[in-house]
Parts: C-alpha cells; structure tokens; sequence
C-alpha cells in the first residue's frame, strides 16, 4: 500500500526512528511501510494519521482497494 | 494494547517469573538430592540440569528486563517496543506457521521412508503427526471462539 509517510517525515523534519517512537513501533516497521512492504495494522494507521494531524485516507493511499469496491 | 495495559501485564509477569523460578529451583534441589542418592542415568540428569538451569537464567533475564522498565517510562516504552512490535509479531506468526508446515511434511516423508525399513520409528512418527494434527484442531476451534 502506497502511504505519504516519507514525504510527511521529511516535512516534520523527523526520522524513522523517532516517529516509530511515537507511535510505539520500531524503526524496521516505519521502513517496511514506507517501502510497501508491510501494510499497518488499523491501530497503528490511525497513530501514524494522528502524528501528522491527518485522516488515516491522508496519509494512506486506498485507491487500489476503492477500485475492487 | 495500551502503553498501560502493557504496563500491567509485565508486572504480572513478575510475579509469575519469580513464582516459576522459585519452583522451578525447588524441583532442581529435589532432583539433586534424589540423584546424588541414585546415580543411575547421567544422561536423562544432564538433561535435566540443562533444561532446569536454562529455565531459570531464561526467566531471571526476563525478570530483569521487566525490572528496568518499570523504573522509567522511557524504558517501558522501549520494551513495549521491542515486545509488541506489530510487524515482528506477523513476522514470527508467519515463520512459526512456515516452519510448521514444513515439519510436518517433512515428518510425514520420513513416516513413509521408515515404514519400509522400521516399522517401530514409523508407527511413532505418524502417532506424532496424528496427535499434532489433533492439537492444531483443537488450538483452531479455541482461537475461532475466541475471535
């Protein structure tokens, strides 16, 4: 799944391990959700959105699912 | 969970830590003295030790780690980290299950292999891959009430 992580990291001037901190996950699981490998639990999506002060659609990309519904 | 449910269940690891060490160091003094009394099996009383003092070391490390992070909430953090770690948990589920699989096929051809060759070895294997077969069955209707 595509997500904005990256981009809004680089933003806040905040690394993977500081916001894998934050949000109570380790730095290996901020990468694997960057790169797409790994897709975050609901939970975890909405710490990550809540970080940013974002919706969860904001920083997560759901178009592909959209298009099977 | 919770930075704070995760605050509770590691001190009630404590407790079950030093309730599992203190039988478990009675049982190796109990042992002891039974097999200083009998001297019979070396390797079933190495074994034995082996399992017992791994045990405890394995728990005391754990008490330990649990120890430092109740002091500060930095540290409790960084073990709620290190032990709930979404992705490490996926990880482990899916290389357990992997594993698994692989160990029952595995057991399954050695089944077939042995019961050309030694019937005894290949009546234990299949009882063991039955009974896992069985216990899987019953861990699935478990876990599919619980959720």
């Amino acid at each position: 799944m595509k997500t904005k992580i990256a981009e809004l990291r680089k933003l806040h001037k905040i690394s993977q391990e500081e916001l894998g901190n934050a949000v109570g996950v380790s730095r290996q699981t901020i990468t694997s959700i960057e790169r797409e490998k790994y897709i975050a639990s609901l939970p975890l999506a909405y710490k990550i959105a809540t970080y940013f002060q974002l919706s969860i659609e904001d920083v997560f990309d759901f178009s592909d699912i959209q298009e099977e519904l | 969970m919770t930075l704070i449910q995760f605050k509770q269940k590691i001190q009630k690891q404590q407790i079950y830590y030093i309730v599992l060490m203190t039988v478990l160091i009675i049982f190796f003094i109990t042992f002891l003295f039974f097999f200083l009394n009998n001297k019979t099996n070396y390797f079933g009383s190495g074994f034995v030790t082996g399992i017992v003092v791994g045990s405890i070391a394995a728990l005391f490390r754990y008490y330990l780690q649990n120890r430092k992070a109740l002091q500060t909430n930095e540290n409790l953090k960084q073990l709620y980290i290190i032990r709930e770690d979404e992705r490490k948990k996926v990880i482990q589920q899916s290389a357990f299950a992997l594993s698994t699989q692989i160990m029952m096929i595995l057991l399954m051809l050695i089944a077939i292999y042995f019961t050309f060759t030694h019937l005894l070895i290949a009546y234990i294997i299949i009882a063991i891959t039955y009974t896992s077969f069985i216990v899987y069955g019953l861990c699935y209707i478990y876990i599919s009430r619980q959720t």
